[in-house]
């Protein structure tokens, strides 16, 4: 079974977590169950990677983070909004992965593997 | 969710105490709790959502960086085995420690009681027995006093088992620096209570001499007595408070001042303690009414001007209110 290398991954974990902004501001725990489903459980993070991204992303910009009561729950909770300095950044990440991805596509053979990549 | 809370404070232990440390811990608490909570909700057993949320947790490494803890990160994996040396002691270690501090307190302060008690032999004897007072009157302060050496060296001798603590080069574990603290969080009322009784019965003790003034057979019989007695008791309340205080602060002072594990917040919390600018100013208001106390009984009984010694309390406590708006450091102002 093919493990997700946290390596390559992590450069793009600040372009999951601004992608699920970029729909509404979101909390920790939602966040890392909206990545758990959307990838069907592939991929799932880390806490300390989670917390690790907001304070980095915050620190250069690109969330901003607000405290709110939670409707469902009635408890408080930190939220995070993308800011349009981080709309920017996630542009530049999804060109980044367009042109990575069709660069390492040609050196990827899909005759004798499954194919994942 | 206990067992997700401990592992986090274990996680935790060794990190400096800043806000930005903090404020990770309550975060990544609050999502461990979401995931717990959906867990349960989803009919899993407490153990496995317990599993699957410390399995999921990752590694401080990764909260390093962020945090600017990288230094102290690194330095914990080089002590763990340092501190593998440094014993540690759980929570029945300090339990057996509080309670033999407790059974020292009492002796100690009883014996300083007797002590003072001794003082009333000399001062009845001439009035009840006066053919014989000379004798019988030193023979009893004898007596008590040396009942009352005898109970201090029994109380002193005590405790002498937890060589461990007693020599400070051990550190508490989690979950009994927890134990300790809402142990000492609950002893604070007590602690209070004693204290100030113990200073108001030392402060009022020539009130019944005075009372009795009128009459001077009763005072020559009851109102010295009296006076040591209500000196006695106030001693021994304040000496019993404040050596049981010391079951806890001397436990609480194993764990390094700066570490998260030192600022575990008491489950009861009984007001904030108040931060003082430096140790020392820590220590003086710490001692303060004792002190206070000291110096009265000193004045007092040297120069028996209790007429007028009795204005060392309200300028002590102007004093207190003075020392109080220098010492305290402001709310916010480390944030």
């Amino acid at each position: 079974m093919t493990e997700i290398s946290s390596d390559i991954i992590r450069g793009y974990n600040d372009t999951m977590i601004l992608f699920l902004l970029l729909k509404g501001p979101s909390y920790g725990y939602e966040i890392s169950k909206q990545i758990r489903n959307l990838t069907d459980g592939k991929y799932i993070i880390k806490e300390t990677t989670l917390y690790s991204a907001f304070t980095r992303m915050e620190k250069n910009g690109y969330v901003e983070s607000f405290s709110q009561i939670s409707e469902d729950t009635g408890k408080r909770r930190t939220y995070y909004r993308i800011t349009a300095h981080g709309m920017e950044y996630y542009r530049q990440k999804r060109d980044e992965w367009v042109l990575t991805k069709e660069v390492i596509e040609k050196f990827i053979t899909k005759e004798n593997g499954n194919g994942s990549c | 969710m206990e067992a997700v809370k401990n592992y986090l404070d274990r996680m935790f232990a060794n990190l400096p105490n800043t806000p930005s440390v903090m404020r990770a811990k309550d975060e990544l608490l609050q999502m461990m709790e979401d995931k717990y909570t959906e867990l349960i909700s989803e009919g899993k057993t407490e153990n496995e959502a317990v599993g699957s949320v410390i399995s999921e947790f990752g590694n401080l490494d990764e909260l390093a960086e962020a945090l600017g803890v990288e230094e102290e990160v690194r330095q914990q994996k080089a002590e763990s085995v340092e501190t593998a040396e440094k014993e540690v002691i759980g929570t029945e270690e300090a339990k057996s420690y509080i309670t033999a501090k407790y059974s020292q307190a009492l002796p100690v302060a009883l014996g300083t009681a007797l002590c003072i008690m001794s003082f009333i032999c000399p001062a009845i004897a001439p009035e009840i027995l006066p053919d014989i007072y000379e004798p019988l009157g030193v023979l009893g302060l004898f007596a008590f006093i040396t009942a009352g050496v005898i109970l201090i060296i029994i109380g002193m001798t005590r405790n002498k088992e937890h060589r461990r603590i007693n020599g400070k080069d051990s550190t508490l574990s989690v979950d009994a620096t927890k134990y300790v603290k809402n142990e000492y969080a609950r002893f604070d009322a007590t602690r209070t209570a004693l204290l100030m009784t113990g200073i108001v019965l030392c402060a009022g003790c020539w009130l019944p001499s005075a009372l009795l003034s009128n009459f001077s057979r009763a005072e020559a019989l009851l109102g010295g007595p009296m006076l040591f007695v209500m000196v006695a008791i106030g001693v021994f309340m304040i000496i019993y408070s404040s050596i049981c205080n010391h079951a806890y602060t001397d436990l609480l002072e194993l764990n390094d001042k700066g570490s998260m594990k030192s600022a575990y917040k008491p489950a009861a919390e009984p007001g904030e303690k108040l931060q003082y600018v430096s140790p020392a100013a820590e220590f003086i208001m710490d001692v303060y009414w004792q002190t206070v106390t000291c110096l009265y009984l000193i004045i007092s009984f040297t120069t028996f001007a209790w007429g007028i010694s009795w204005i060392i309390w309200p300028l002590a406590a102007l004093l207190r209110v003075i020392l109080n708006k220098n010492l305290i450091k402001k709310a916010g102002s480390e944030a």
